[in-house]
């Protein structure tokens, strides 16, 4: 491995005012030259803002970010950076988007012309260089984001779930595009760092795959990826990884040492600020279907398998089985998904009796739906439970929290929501 | 904001003199000029005080409830800018006053009137089709509606070139210098609010959260008639050199800037974070940053502030270039100038010269120049 490029050294992160909330605890994290790392973790843990913490972006609230040792000051030089959103700008051509980095760094006329023909060139679009990004397809647009950031040769690239607002097959294509270009080593650029949460992409691609936890985010466990020859097709290698990676990410507070033997555990051992439930953000809908699902292939499936049936990513079916989970309805042993008896009980239930179930176990397990129904009050100010919960999450989490357990509760017939009035209560027929 | 413009005028109409004759109609307006007449700076600011109270009252008590209850009729379930809170609404809303005159007066009554609605169109939809009428008697009464309203047509162009024939060539020279001024005097005005409003209101929506809290503030400005404040504004520029010129552009400008403002923040804010980032990350700074990023970023959302001010500047142009003060009259060359001036002397001829002048050009203006660069702006320039 060559010299470390970039590094994340023990960066934090507060957000918030007054009650200031950690969404990033002491991560460290090196990318070195000739790698190709997948910072792997769930939906809103914070891995996008560690990413524009590396980029310069946004600064750490404690620790430092060092590029070639030196600590880095305002907007990364070496870096530059593939947007979720492409992030073109639309009244810019083709060409003008991709000569933007060079336009800011001065270069001639000329020069930024060819060299940003160059760039179109090599991510396929040659013969669009005057179309707008409005004229474009998703995947073209992406190709336009990803010639803007490698023309001006920057030393490591970042990408933000760059394929993951694309549909499937564009995607597909597009990564295994990349994967060539940067294996055939025609990238300019000498080391990559993409923010993903589709275990898939992160085994298809990475040298090192690094897995974060969720609120705060922290360094799970660090796992090498597979041989380039391996990664790109869908052999028994590949699969053991990404049952691997799916097991650690299904199980978030397990020890990672437990399931996977002679893991590379991160030096800082997480020390704990308090436990609090977390609600993915599903519907109880969306979790019938999974048990539905469940009881049609006789109670048990591999993870990665029933996702890949669904069609689905890791990203939109960990937070139903999490869900699920929560609720009791199924458990994850080592990668297999497996109905409870609730579960079981639930899936042969008609839907009366499937509320009652739900019902019973939202009170039971999901602690906030447990203190809606604990006021001692009838009525009682939504927003009340929202500052509560911004002690713990930022503000705009604990709005999602609220609104997820009140869904749910609504759902189970538990609480009454009155939107104008902002309002929770209890519905007559459940007193 | 069309309720602001509506303030504008009524300020305006509260004191008006036509020849020799002068109304005064009792009024916050007519109370701020007899004060602004007598110099009384006390009595004047009282009364802009009032007028800030009674604008920011009808906001909160009127405008704010009506906007929020009306986000219910939005098609979009999310995104948007949503209307800021209304207090008063939440109150409304929770109060068991409120609540009981709903159930026993107000829902009656609505509930009355509905149901009487509904039966009306029910009988009106159970009539039988209506006979066929003779086919003849329908046409001529058309025939015969058309007649009788192109003959006022014409006649009303007959009359306008008689009027107009009335004038003499110095009349006119004098209209199209005037027409030269104001027209001169608009497009500084609107290049002033373009000077500072661009970079305040890109400077506020930037700090994101700053912005979303000013946004009901300059609303709020916006919406203080700036005819209101004139008569102080006389009192303080009147005697400074070209103190007219002055006191008219200022009027123009406190008349019209803050739908500019208003607009290049709400602008600024609609930039997605991601083009910010970008820019962040690619490292545009000073000149490029504004010409490749804000500039275009807000460039529709620009112009259709400007389009806005345009119209509340010309406004302001018949009020603001001649000012009667105390017991002496100011004036500047200008259309206002000549609208007002020949409106007092009671010169129909002139004034409807003026006023048709006036009309042709802001039609003009619009149909020529704003239209064509609002539609370029928005196909060129439009985030999506």
């Amino acid at each position: 491995m060559g010299a470390v490029l970039l590094k994340a050294d023990q960066v934090t992160k507060f957000y918030g005012d007054g009650q200031p909330v950690l969404v990033l605890d002491r991560i460290t994290l090196e990318l070195a030259e000739g790698e190709f790392v997948a910072l792997l973790g769930p939906s809103g843990c914070g891995k996008s803002t560690l990413l524009r913490i590396l980029a310069g972006l946004i600064p750490p609230s404690r620790g430092q970010v060092l590029v070639r040792g030196e600590p880095l000051h305002g907007i990364n030089p070496a870096a530059a950076m593939v947007f979720q959103t492409f992030a073109l700008f639309p009244w810019l051509t083709v060409l003008g988007n991709v000569e933007l980095g060079l336009l800011a760094r001065g270069v001639p006329k000329p020069e930024r012309e060819r060299r940003a023909r160059e760039m179109v060139d090599l991510v396929g679009l040659k013969g669009f260089e005057t179309a707008y990004p409005q004229e474009l397809s998703g995947g073209m647009r992406q190709r336009v984001g990803f010639a803007r950031a490698l023309v001006v040769g920057p030393e490591v690239l970042l990408m933000d779930e760059p394929f993951s607002a694309l549909d499937v097959l564009t995607a597909e294509n597009l990564r295994r595009e990349l994967f060539e270009l940067w294996t055939g080593g025609r990238l300019p650029t000498r080391a990559v760092l993409m923010v993903t949460h589709n275990i898939e992409e992160a085994a298809a691609l990475a040298d090192r795959i690094v897995i974060l936890s969720a609120n705060p985010a922290r360094v799970r466990v660090e796992l090498p990826g597979l041989p380039p020859n391996l990664r790109q097709t869908r052999g028994p290698e590949r699969t053991a990884l990404v049952d691997v990676i799916y097991r650690v990410m299904t199980s978030p507070a397990a020890d990672v040492t437990a399931l996977i033997p002679g893991a590379r555990q991160p030096e800082a051992p997480a020390e704990e600020v308090g436990v609090y439930q977390m609600l993915p953000h599903v519907s109880l809908g969306q979790v019938a279907g999974l048990v539905e699902q469940l009881r049609a292939r006789g109670g048990r499936e591999e993870l990665y398998q029933l996702a890949e049936d669904l069609g689905l990513e890791a990203g939109d079916l960990l937070p139903v089985v999490e869900a699920a989970d929560l609720l009791d309805l199924v458990e994850v042993v080592e990668g297999d998904i497996i109905l409870t008896k609730a579960g079981q009980k639930f899936a042969a239930a008609d839907p009366e009796t499937r509320r009652r179930i739900f019902r019973r176990q939202l009170l039971i397990r999901v602690e906030l739906v447990e203190a809606l129904r604990a006021t001692p009050q009838h009525r009682i100010l939504a927003q009340v439970f929202r500052s509560r919960l911004e002690q713990v999450f930022t503000r705009a989490e604990a709005a999602r929290q609220l609104e997820t357990a009140v869904a749910w509760a609504r759902y189970a017939g538990l609480v009454g929501y009155d939107p104008k009035l902002d309002v929770l209560f209890r519905p007559a027929e459940a007193e | 904001m069309s309720w602001a413009n509506g303030w504008f005028f009524l300020m305006a109409a509260e004191q008006f003199g036509v020849g020799a004759r002068s109304f005064r109609l009792p009024g916050l307006g007519a109370y701020l000029r007899a004060a602004a007449d007598a110099g009384h700076v006390g009595a004047l600011g009282l009364g802009l005080l009032t007028l800030i109270a009674v604008v920011v009252l009808i906001d909160q008590l009127l405008w704010r409830p009506l906007l929020n209850w009306a986000d219910r009729f939005r098609y979009e379930q999310a995104g948007g800018l949503r209307p800021p809170g209304s207090p008063v609404l939440g109150l409304l809303r929770r109060s068991t006053l409120a609540r009981g005159a709903w159930r026993w007066v107000l829902g009656p009554m609505v509930a009355w009137v509905d149901e009487g609605l509904n039966r009306l169109f029910l009988r009106l939809g159970d009539r039988p089709p209506a006979r066929t009428r003779k086919p003849g008697r329908s046409r001529w009464a058309w025939v015969a509606l058309g007649l009788g309203f192109g003959f006022l047509v014409g006649w009303g162009l007959v009359e306008t070139g008689r009027l107009l024939a009335e004038l003499d060539p110095a009349d006119w020279a004098e209209l199209a210098a005037g027409a030269g001024a104001s027209f001169g005097r608009v497009v500084l005005a609107l290049s002033l609010a373009f000077l500072w409003t661009v970079p305040a209101g890109v400077a506020l929506g930037l700090r994101r959260e700053v912005g979303g809290r000013v946004l009901p503030l300059i609303q709020l400005a916006a919406s203080i008639p700036a005819t209101a404040l004139f008569p102080a504004v006389i009192l303080l520029v009147i005697r400074l050199p070209a103190g007219v010129e002055l006191a008219a552009l200022l009027l123009m400008l406190l008349g019209s800037q803050w739908y500019v403002l208003f607009n290049v923040v709400g602008g600024t804010l609609a930039i997605p974070t991601g083009l910010l980032e970008a820019a962040g990350i690619f490292r545009l700074s000073g000149w490029k940053r504004w010409r490749l990023l804000l500039l275009p970023g807000i460039f529709v959302h620009l112009v259709t502030g400007l389009i806005t001010a345009a119209g509340a500047v010309w406004n302001a142009t018949v009020v603001g270039e001649y000012i009667s003060f105390g017991r002496e009259a100011y004036r500047t060359a200008g259309l206002g100038a000549f609208i007002t001036a020949r409106a007092e002397a009671g010169d129909t001829a002139g004034l409807l010269a003026g006023t048709l002048v006036m009309a042709l050009l802001v039609v003009g203006l619009n149909r020529l120049f704003w239209r064509r660069l609002y539609r370029w702006a928005e196909t060129r320039f439009r985030l999506d």
